[in-house]
């Protein structure tokens, strides 16, 4: 019988496992949401939302956030098609550059629509409209948001146009079928979930954001930067908890959507087996090159007037080169705030990263009831936007130890970030063969050696985006964190808003752009590393 | 029970849970595999030809029944104390590893756990598996630069080089063309008589199980329809079921081939 209790050892640890892990979760994601929700009962609710503050910021960010969304979505499904179903040169290229906005924190793109098209900005200034430019309020918050948002909701587009199944198409042209009806009735219905998905969570990602609204905003209150004003500069954290649980609307609501398409479409849809290189038709390109061109410019304005801010004395009065921004902000307090940066993005990334994989093995490849709960405790955290988190985590954790650390900006962020990995690593488990386990058991290899010499190196390549993708959302966050972080602690992209109080613009270009570079390393190493242990193993 | 019975399979049942109500996937199977022996399992999709294979290597125990391997009881033993191998129709090759550490890696583990061998006899034993399956020029290569059908050798050489007394096969060649499955027919059969080793064969193909063969296990929905030798099956099908889903087939097979060959 001691074959029995062999294998009743072995799903003793997987159970202890999972059993920990939810604990953990439990721990980071749902204990400070419960004890949040307690603060609640302090608030006079009809205080707050009949406040005429609440009614104008409601409607704004309703309104707001839907133009944004749909530019935003738009503007991405048009790229997607043209960098994936357009034969055009330079796609990488492209999608590279269409994707920088993303690598620097909404805070900074506020910053960035002021120096470009307010009433002293530098393309203002080159078309002779600084009279009648007025950035402030719905212009500057709608194109502020669809810098940063539109490059996420592309990657997901572009992504699920590589995949459709193209022997459709071949189909319908042999058949005889039109190429815009062939869009009409086949690219559309299979692109309607996707849009859907990359619709709500762009939205939710919008409306949560207080980054651009805070900034440029001028007079029209958000609901996201009035609970920016309320939890912080007012310290009044019931008020915040309650326009918290509002912004948690339409991220749970993002989070369903996300959660049942995918159910559904995972299944319904094979991947495309040979690489189509798109449509050649001339026009076509034509269109693509002009709108891919154009799209790139508008991703690169902000960078370039950073570049440009950065080293003048201070714009637009003194333009005059000097090195004198980057000294002030590495000489300062930049540097530490760098430093703890990078501690907050490495830490974060190597524990996410090993949880992540733990968590994704589980509820994958060693299924059970518990695995069940264990998944959705790992994706939850992608329904609560990262200010709610941060009221959450100030109202659970003032006052004890762990408040003023680094260590609870790993945690938030942790809890913040954890579901995208997760799911990455889920999704590639997924993938792998279903029977390597039945394998490892028969020829004798244990489950943990399976997991240490089979699984973990398949799974480099994932782990390196989980690891790249934890460490940047890191670096450029701003929401959970600004509740928590002390003068000790502080994270670079948090200087950002310390650094608005001064006229000089240059010192945030500065640090918008150390934290780009870092995340562009960043991405740079992690490519490398990938395309490095890719190569080993063609090479033979 | 037989005079020479390597593997006794004793009226086994497995249960299903679907959408609520329980239906048997095996409902009572029992066969005697003779030493040597190579028994194809022929049946429609989900009869249960996949539940019996991996009950019999122990990936799933089940609700009632037993498994004999030379007379003793074995239906709660781990897999990798079975002294059997198994080769799956997607081959679940270590993508991360040389074709000759894929072979060897197994072994090596049980000659250190073991002292059973030293890492040079593996090595030579891999080296010697690698060149009798025909596929030694790729030892260095990486799975994903392989055919399906040096995957699929690389697959029954990591199984032989821990000397299984039972290979199982679960549909090992629904992916490949016609040419590499009869080459692959071959070497099975080789391996078999070189070995002795005994050899369960699910198939969906009529034609394979025939050509292959020293008895075929004829399923239909959880039960066993008929065991026979080729011969037997086609001159006495046990009843209707067997008679349209296995002879008629072959026959239907053999007339188109023959009409084409005829003009
Ligand atoms: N884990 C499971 N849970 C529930 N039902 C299962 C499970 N595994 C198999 N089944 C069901 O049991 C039946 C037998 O499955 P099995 O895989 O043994 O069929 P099969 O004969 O190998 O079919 P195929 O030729 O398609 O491979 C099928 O109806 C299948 O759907
Ligand atoms: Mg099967």
């Amino acid at each position: 019988m001691t074959d029995l209790r062999i294998k009743k050892k072995r799903s003793v640890a997987i159970g202890f496992s999972k059993f920990s892990l939810m604990l953990i979760l439990a721990f980071v994601v749902v204990l400070p949401l419960v004890r949040m929700m307690t603060v609640l009962q302090f608030v006079d609710f009809e205080d707050v939302f009949y406040s005429p503050h609440f009614k104008s910021a409601l409607i704004n960010s309703i309104v707001y956030t839907l133009a944004s969304t749909v530019i935003s979505v738009v503007v991405a499904y048009l790229l997607a098609i043209c960098t994936v179903r357009v034969d055009i040169r330079f796609k990488r290229v492209f999608s590279i550059l269409l994707t920088l906005p993303m690598l620097i924190p909404s805070i900074s793109h506020g910053t960035g629509m002021i120096v470009l098209f307010g009433s002293n900005g530098i393309v203002s200034r080159l078309f002779g409209l600084t009279a009648v430019s007025n950035i402030y309020g719905a212009p500057g918050i709608i194109l502020g948001s669809v810098m940063y948002a539109f490059p996420v909701a592309y990657i997901m587009l572009a992504d699920v146009l590589r995949y459709e199944d193209m022997a459709v198409y071949e189909a319908a042209d042999i058949l005889g079928i039109s190429r815009t009806r062939a869009f009409l009735k086949i690219s559309l219905p299979y692109m309607k979930k996707p849009l859907l998905t990359a619709f709500f969570s762009t939205f939710s990602m919008i409306v949560t954001d207080y980054g651009v609204p805070l900034r440029i905003g001028g007079q029209e209150k958000t609901l996201s930067s009035l609970m920016y004003e309320s939890a912080i500069g007012r310290s009044e954290l019931g008020q915040g908890a309650v326009f918290g649980l509002v912004l948690l609307i339409p991220a749970l609501l993002s989070f369903g959507v996300d959660f049942f398409s995918k159910e559904k479409a995972s299944s319904s849809f094979v991947r495309s087996s040979g690489q189509s290189h798109g449509s050649r038709q001339l026009s076509l390109r034509i269109l693509a090159y002009i709108f891919c061109g154009l799209m790139v410019v508008f991703s690169l304005l902000p960078i370039i007037a950073f570049v440009l801010l950065s080293i003048v004395e201070n714009y637009p009065n003194r333009m005059n080169l000097t090195f004198e921004n980057y000294a002030f902000i590495l000489n300062g307090d930049g540097l530490q705030y760098l430093m703890n940066s990078l501690f907050i993005g490495l830490i974060t990334a190597l524990i996410g990263t090993a949880i992540g994989f733990v968590c994704a093995y589980l509820t994958s490849r060693a299924k059970s009831p518990a695995s069940r709960i264990l998944h959705l405790l790992s994706i939850t955290s992608m329904a609560i936007p990262g200010m709610v988190l941060g009221i959450s985590y100030l109202t659970t954790f003032a006052g004890s130890a762990l408040y003023g650390t680094i260590m609870i900006l790993v945690m938030v962020n942790m809890a913040h970030f954890l579901s995208s990995p997760y799911l990455m690593m889920y999704n590639s488990f997924g993938k792998m063969n279903e029977n390597l386990e039945a394998v490892g058991s028969t020829l004798g290899i244990g489950r943990l050696r399976m997991l240490g010499r089979i699984f973990l190196p398949q799974s480099f390549p994932t782990l390196a985006e989980m690891f790249s993708y934890l460490f940047v959302n890191s670096m450029m966050t701003i929401s959970a964190v600004a509740f928590l972080a002390t003068s000790d602690t502080r994270p670079i992209s948090l200087m950002i808003k310390e650094l608005e109080r001064s006229p000089k613009v240059g010192r945030i270009a500065v640090v918008s752009l150390l934290i780009l570079a870092v995340n562009i390393l960043i991405k740079i190493i992690v490519e490398r590393v990938k395309s490095l242990a890719a190569r080993k193993r063609l090479e033979q | 029970m037989m005079e020479n019975c390597k593997l006794s399979i004793r009226n086994i049942t497995k249960q299903y849970k679907n959408a609520g109500a329980r239906f048997a996937a095996l409902d009572g199977v029992s066969v005697d595999i003779e030493a040597g022996e190579f028994l194809s399992v022929l049946g429609p999709s989900g009869c249960g030809k996949t539940t019996l294979l991996r009950i019999i290597a122990g990936l799933l125990s089940p609700d009632e029944g037993q498994i004999l391997l030379d007379g003793k009881d074995i239906t709660n033993a781990p897999p990798s104390e079975r002294s059997l191998g198994i080769v799956f129709q997607n081959y679940a090759l270590f993508e991360n590893m040389t074709v000759f550490d894929n072979v060897s890696y197994a072994a090596k583990l049980k000659a250190k756990r073991e002292k059973s061998a030293t890492v040079a006899d593996v090595k030579a034993r891999t080296a010697e598996l690698l060149g009798e399956l025909g596929i030694a020029d790729l030892a260095k290569k990486y799975p994903s630069a392989l055919s399906g059908g040096q995957m699929q050798r690389v697959a029954i050489a990591r199984t032989l080089i821990l000397n299984p007394e039972i290979m199982l096969f679960d549909e090992p060649m629904s992916a490949l063309d016609i040419a590499t499955r009869i080459q692959l027919r071959a070497v099975i059969k080789n391996i078999q008589k070189k070995f002795g080793t005994t050899m369960i064969y699910i198939t969906h193909d009529q034609e394979e199980a025939f050509a292959m063969s020293d008895r075929i296990m004829v399923m239909e929905k959880a039960k066993i329809s008929q065991i026979d030798t080729p011969r037997a099956i086609v001159s006495y099908p046990a009843n209707e079921y067997v008679k349209s889903f296995v002879v008629d087939n072959l026959r239907a097979k053999i007339e188109s081939v023959s009409a084409v060959l005829e003009y």
